[in-house]
């Protein structure tokens, strides 16, 4: 009892893989649907990688290496697609070679997520070639070697809108502007400077595109509207912008489709599976991290999750016990969501909670209440939407949070 | 004069800096890195980045490069500029230098993947 199955070989499932074996477990099977490892990293060649993780910054290709060095001699099954997990953790494969089913005693989910397509923003006008999402421009210029358009208006100021913005002039594009419906950019400060600034690309808060014509069948511009505060586009508010490419950065979603396949809870608002503080799903057996469990800032905290996971994956094989009953995390008064969703009431040790606040706020505490009583508490200057924060409890205030019977995440403005 | 939001962290501090008798002076910043931010991008605003380049004959068709130190962002046009005249062929191998001292900047320019033949 002791075969662990990790789906997924991106940094997360990378991350699993080395820290399951440091801890153990001898049986470890990588799946991979790409013909190599690495899953999006091998896209993403701006630098800024592994700070936290190898104290160096370095480019995603560069970062994906030192991940599957650490994970060196790990049987991983690339060029194979994962069908199903079933419940009682047999994973249902296809290769080249046909269908197979690996039986597991666990499971690590580590399948990242996807980007919102154009479908899932109502965006009305033609439908022509020529939009794209900003990660299937990324992958058709870093990897292909093919410039999918000559100018290009970008939707969604998030980091990799912005971070393609400077791509597409690098690779000797043109940026109309990048738009942003919220009054606010989701992305990094840096890089709001360096890849937008640096290149004067204007970013217009509070707008949106409204319109997309097309000519021969190729988008020939956009309309970009003013948007309320409400989010409503401003009637006369219209311009018009030539281009010959609409870039989207509108979201990331969880890739569910195994979670929902096996029964797992989903979370309404992280949009990934719901799970405990050993990021357990609601199917015994079945773990989930990284992007597919909520969509992270950095891939350095992906792996550190993925590594956490590890460690409760080998305890689950080595056969201790769950920790008791579950009792939900609630978050109110500006925290958006909380990760883990459960805490086991007879769980040991400290406890690392991540979540994110609904706006920008300043001068906060960040605090832990149980039954109504504050056991910690983070201050902060500022936390927005963009920043995942962290909340790590020494064993005996986690233990505090673990007994209660209402356990509530919550802001608390400082006095 | 000059204003800038600073990057160091995510309080972002609208910080404006001026150049007197030699000397840079910084206000809006909360603390001594935005000090240093605004100093640092008045005297010689450098950047780490990379360029993608075509590969030929190769099982994909592009590889990127990246700067082996940061560079003043005035050479970021002429880099990418060369790149862009820039085709490489097959196999080309994560950590070789590609281009030496690229656009005269004094950064040479590192493939950071392998790219094996087709």
């Amino acid at each position: 009892m002791n075969k662990l199955v990790i789906v997924g070989g991106g940094p997360a499932g990378l991350a699993a893989a080395a820290q399951a074996r440091r801890c153990g477990v001898e049986d470890i099977t990588v799946i991979e649907r790409d013909k190599c490892l690495g899953g999006i990293l091998n896209q993403c060649v701006h630098s800024g990688f592994g700070l936290h993780m190898f104290k160096q910054e370095l480019t995603g290709p560069e970062y994906a290496a030192r991940l599957e060095k650490e994970a060196e001699g790990i049987k991983c099954l690339t060029s194979t697609t994962v069908l199903s997990v079933k419940p009682d953790k047999s994973v249902e494969c296809v290769s080249e070679k046909g269908l197979f089913t690996l039986r597991a005693d666990a499971v690590i989910l580590a399948c990242g997520c996807r980007e919102r397509p154009r479908g899932a923003i109502g965006i009305p006008g033609a439908r022509c070639a020529g939009v794209y999402t900003a990660g299937t421009a990324q992958k058709l210029i870093n990897i292909n070697g093919v410039m999918p358009g000559k100018k290009f208006f970008i939707l969604g100021s998030g980091d990799i809108g912005l971070i393609m913005a400077r791509r597409a002039i690098l690779q000797g594009g043109e940026v109309c502007a990048v738009a942003e419906l919220m009054p606010f950019s989701s992305g990094l400060k840096r890089n709001i400077a360096q890849c937008l600034d640096d290149f004067g690309i204007p970013l217009l808060l509070s707008h949106t595109v409204t319109d997309i014509k097309e000519s021969g069948g190729r988008l020939s511009g956009v309309t970009v509207s003013r948007v309320d505060e409400k989010l409503r586009p401003v009637p006369g508010s219209e311009r018009f912008y030539e281009c010959d490419t609409l870039l989207l950065s509108v979201g990331l979603i969880p890739e569910t489709e195994l979670l929902r396949g096996a029964g797992a809870q989903l979370d309404p608002v992280t949009q990934g599976a719901r799970v405990d503080e050993r990021m357990m799903t609601s199917v015994d057996g079945l773990f989930c991290v990284g992007n597919m469990l909520h969509v992270h800032d950095l891939a350095d905290n992906a792996c550190k999750e993925a590594e956490e996971c590890a460690r409760f994956a080998a305890e689950y094989l080595a056969g201790e016990s769950a920790g008791g009953e579950l009792a939900a995390v609630e978050c109110t008064g500006g925290v958006r969501y909380a990760v883990p969703q459960f805490l086991r009431r007879g769980a040991r040790g400290a406890l690392s909670l991540k979540l994110r606040v609904a706006s920008e706020v300043k001068n906060v505490y960040i605090s832990a209440q149980a039954d109504g009583e504050e056991v910690y508490s983070l201050f902060r200057r500022v936390a927005a939407p963009g920043e995942m924060e962290y909340l790590t409890l020494p064993e005996e205030k986690a233990a505090r949070l673990r007994a209660a019977r209402k356990i509530v995440i919550t802001l608390r403005a400082k006095q | 004069m000059k204003e800038f939001v600073c990057i160091r962290c995510p309080l972002g501090c609208a910080l404006t800096a001026e150049e007197k008798d030699g000397e840079v002076i910084v206000t809006g910043n909360s603390c001594p890195r935005g000090r240093e931010y605004a100093v640092a991008e008045m005297t010689d605003p450098v950047r780490t980045f990379s360029v993608s380049v075509r590969v030929k004959g190769g099982e994909r068709g592009a590889v990127a490069l990246r700067v082996s130190v940061p560079v003043n962002k005035k050479f970021i046009a002429p880099i990418a500029e060369q790149a862009r005249h820039t085709v490489l062929t097959a196999p080309v191998r994560a950590g070789d230098t590609v281009i030496k001292n690229a656009a005269s900047s004094g950064a040479d320019l590192i493939a950071v993947a392998s790219v094996a033949r087709e």
